[in-house]
């Protein structure tokens, strides 16, 4: 008996290692993005800004594996929150927890600001501090339905739904869109989903236990470009009002000194236009999408047309 | 040797003990016998204050080994504030006494004010005159339980010695702290309990067990090992609850030789017992216990061949001996 | 079969992840969840036992609260909570408000493993030994708690395989263990099927081998009484 269980275990962990035995090189797709980082390097006399996010929503935050500490954390919140530092005088602190842990740790001051992919919500403007909306490229703007990709291209009318199931990350602005297109949905068939997150939401629709899956544009095709094809958009987006198009960050209510200085910066971002090159990078080096397709050059700088 | 006065032990609402009162003398061997549930373990367990007596009080040798109780006092009674006032509304003074004591009015009895000063007073120096520390008056009282209760992790010599050395180097200790000249050493301590405990071993024949662990004896065995652990502190009063009840038929002889042995030597013993004949033949007095209270009492030809209570010759027509 | 392809794929790319950080975390966290745990618990038991009343009701609030919530909850509480009454909490990482609330909650756990071991030991042993003479505390040392330890070990190494199941919760804040590494590769792959196939084997072989491990240990122990 202990003998079987040696062997089994070596098996086990030697066919992981076998398998593991080259590091990633991803050192192209993080080329463009390293720039507006080092770019964004705060040095802060002002103290430190706190920021929450949730690490595991690609290309807005995400894990470079192979990457530590702070480094590691990715994405075009984060890019943000160096420039809101920056723009600030302060140090940034990056404190990683799920995504309903972002909105406690803001409600109990624990940290300065949440930047985690956040849409307007009415709930959310009544509890906190929503600052000006910044632009996630079309990540928000656009809001689509994703399928199997056997009924790609077959869905494009709000109609066309009728009868079928939706699911939707929890509390998301998904979760609203979802209610106000098909609200009426009081067919005998047509049921809707809530999903704790989206990696579970996946997996439910591929085992066709949802028909369809309600998801912000960018996340749709990060989804789609991991699924080995059998993921498509089904052609079918949203109608969104200008107020849900973009994010928002978090701040605690009644902050409003710091909620103005925000504001100032992200004017100044929108104005200046740098929202649309961190996006692109973002999505390089979250894999979406290559540094050619999106106007880069090999060194990862921004090609002006 | 040893005086119980007027126990009485309640268990919650379960009254088991009403008012026991005997004296044990020295070298005297005093057997108890009676149904379950007429309260001779409680009794025995009362006499080391394994049991916490409600009311009454144990005397060891002269000395007090549980609180005061006011109860047995009549000069404590007449001092407190109950029996001050209920004279004063005209009570006499046995009608106050036996009020007071039938309907335990008296309030904080063992440690408050609630009774007056002069009550205090006089309970604290009853007590400071004739208490024994409780440590102290155990080690002068064996004790044999039905279960034999070895010490399972210490092996059959350990178990005999564990007693007299911790005990042994704790005085050494206090002396040297009061300052006292000492002879002896740690070692010297334990190398006597060694010895003493050898001897004991050989006496009852399991000398080559000295080495090993309590679970690989036999019944009989363990309770012989039993009775010569509660030998080796040389106690003035040997207590059995019940010595042979757990054992195997064919063991029973064994121990009771072993406690005859004991009792003819010269051993103060009470016996809580359920063998009538061994009862018969070592005992100087019995008693016979029903529902809390002293039923019979006698010698062992009185209470076995002519018993008056009639409870008592139910209970002895049962047992067959 | 494209499960197993993505499977090899994910732990070509993150096997440092899953299985250097991640069991990593995971055993560094269980092991300062249970001897603190073991620590405290001790004391908690002890001072449960004491004369002083207000101590002895302090200790009990404390078991019955952490027995009473969810790990969930506490580990929230530890995170936002504690800092404001501990300041220096606020500059460190998150791992150290959990560690402290993983050893509060083993200490709970444990105080009670140890107090229903005490209470395992035949009470003939306390009787025997108090009717020779023995004080109360010379009775313990010597005859009760070394008895009292071989009901509790066995016990303890369960608690160790419970914690490491229970570090999971800590991946809502990141800290690092296992779970978390299963969020943050699902994060970047959205193959969430995988992931959590991944993750499951590894707990399961950690606490297998955890487990057999145990038990070989209380036999060996069981060998020498």
């Amino acid at each position: 008996m202990k003998k079987a269980i040696a062997i089994v275990l070596a098996l086990v962990l030697g066919l992981f290692c076998l398998t593991g035995c080259t590091k990633a090189n991803d050192k192209k797709l993080s080329v463009a993005y390293d720039k507006y980082a080092a770019e964004l390097t705060a040095s802060g006399t002002n103290g430190t800004l706190t920021v929450a996010l949730s690490p595991d929503f690609a290309p807005m935050e995400f894990y470079d594996a192979s990457k530590s500490g702070d480094a590691a954390i990715v994405g075009f919140d984060v890019l943000l929150a160096k420039y809101l530092a920056k723009e600030l005088g302060m140090n940034l602190q990056l404190k990683p927890m799920s995504f309903e842990a972002c909105q406690v740790a803001v409600q109990t001051g624990s940290v300065d600001i949440a930047i985690s992919g956040f849409s307007w919500t009415k709930s959310r403007a009544e509890n906190y501090e929503l600052s000006d909306w910044y632009v996630a490229g079309e990540n928000e703007t656009q809001q689509s339905i994703i399928c199997l990709k056997e009924n790609e291209g077959k869905f494009t009318k709000a109609e066309d739904f009728k009868g079928h199931s939706i699911g939707y990350q929890g509390a998301s602005l998904q979760e609203q869109l979802v209610s106000e297109t098909f609200g009426n949905m009081s067919d005998v068939d047509s049921k809707t989903y809530v999903y704790a997150d989206l990696g579970v939401a996946v997996e439910a629709l591929k085992a066709k236990q949802v028909d369809f899956l309600a998801v912000a544009h960018g996340n749709g095709e990060s989804i789609i470009a991991s699924s080995n094809d059998a993921i498509a958009f089904t052609g079918f987006d949203f109608e969104v009002a200008e107020i849900y198009k973009n994010n928002v960050c978090l701040l605690q209510k009644g902050n409003k000194d710091l909620l103005n200085k925000v504001n100032t910066a992200l004017a100044k971002a929108l104005s200046n236009d740098y929202y649309s090159g961190w996006y692109d990078a973002s999505k390089v080096y979250a894999g979406v999408s290559t540094l050619d397709e999106l106007g880069f050059d090999d060194d990862g700088n921004k090609i002006s047309e | 040797m040893l005086d119980i006065k007027n126990i009485y032990k309640n268990f919650g609402d379960n009254h088991v003990l009403k008012g026991v009162s005997t004296t044990v003398e020295k070298g005297e061997v005093l057997t108890i016998i009676g149904v379950s549930g007429s309260g001779k373990s409680t009794l025995l367990r009362c006499m080391n204050l394994l049991e916490e007596p409600t009311f009454g009080e144990v005397w060891m040798e002269g000395k007090l080994m549980t609180p005061v109780d006011p109860y047995l006092h009549f000069d404590v009674i007449r001092a407190s504030n109950t029996y001050k006032s209920l004279v004063a509304e005209g009570m006499g003074d046995e009608e106050a006494i036996e009020k007071i004591k039938a309907e335990d009015l008296l309030k904080e009895k063992h440690h408050g004010r609630a009774e007056g000063a002069e009550y205090a007073a006089l309970m604290k120096k009853i007590y400071d005159e004739n208490h024994i520390d409780i440590n102290l008056g155990r080690q002068k009282m064996g004790m044999v339980f039905q279960n034999f209760n070895l010490f399972n992790n210490k092996t059959v010599k350990e178990n005999i010695t564990l007693a007299p050395v911790k005990i042994g180097k704790q005085r050494l200790k206090d002396a040297k702290k009061r300052g006292e000249t000492v002879t002896k050493t740690a070692a010297d301590i334990e190398a006597e309990a060694d010895k003493k405990a050898m001897a004991l071993l050989e006496r009852i024949g399991l000398q080559e067990k000295a080495n090993v662990y309590p679970s690989t004896l036999s019944g009989g065995q363990r309770q012989r090992v039993a009775i010569i652990r509660a030998l080796a502190m040389e106690p003035d009063v040997m207590l059995f609850d019940e010595p042979t009840s757990a054992l195997d038929p064919e063991m029973v002889g064994e121990v009771l030789d072993l406690i005859k042995d004991l009792v003819k030597s010269g051993m103060t013993s009470v016996i809580v017992t359920h063998e009538m004949g061994f009862a018969k033949e070592v005992s100087d007095r019995v008693i016979f216990m029903h529902d809390g209270v002293i039923a019979e009492e006698g010698t062992p030809d009185e209470v076995f061949n002519h018993p008056q209570n009639p409870r008592c010759k139910d209970f002895l027509s049962k047992v067959l001996y | 079969m494209v499960f197993l392809s993505n499977i090899v794929m994910i732990m070509t790319r993150y096997w440092q992840l899953f299985l250097i950080k991640g069991i990593g975390y995971t055993l560094l966290l269980s092991v300062i969840a249970v001897a603190g745990g073991a620590f405290f618990g001790s004391l908690m038991a002890l001072g449960k036992r004491s004369k002083i009343k207000i101590l002895k009701w302090i200790i009990t609030a404390i078991v019955e609260v952490v027995r009473g919530t969810p790990m969930l909850l506490q580990l929230y509480f530890g995170v936002f909570v504690f800092p404001k009454i501990i300041p220096p909490l606020n500059a460190l990482p998150y791992i150290y408000s959990v560690s402290i609330v993983l050893i509060i909650n083993s200490s709970a756990y444990v105080s009670e493993i140890i107090r229903s071991g005490i209470e395992a030991v035949d009470p003939g042993q306390m009787e025997a030994a108090r009717s020779l003479g023995l004080t109360q505390r010379t009775a313990m040392l010597s005859i009760i708690l070394p008895q009292a330890v071989k009901n509790i070990l066995p016990a303890l190494g369960n608690e160790f395989i419970t914690v490491i199941k229970e570090t999971s919760l800590a991946s809502t804040f990141f800290v690092g263990e296992l779970m978390t590494q299963e969020i943050v590769v699902r994060g970047t792959t959205y193959l969430a099927l995988e992931c959590l196939t991944i993750t499951g084997v590894l707990y399961f072989v950690l606490t297998f081998v955890l487990s057999k491990g145990l038990k070989r240990w209380e036999r060996s122990m069981k060998a020498h009484a």
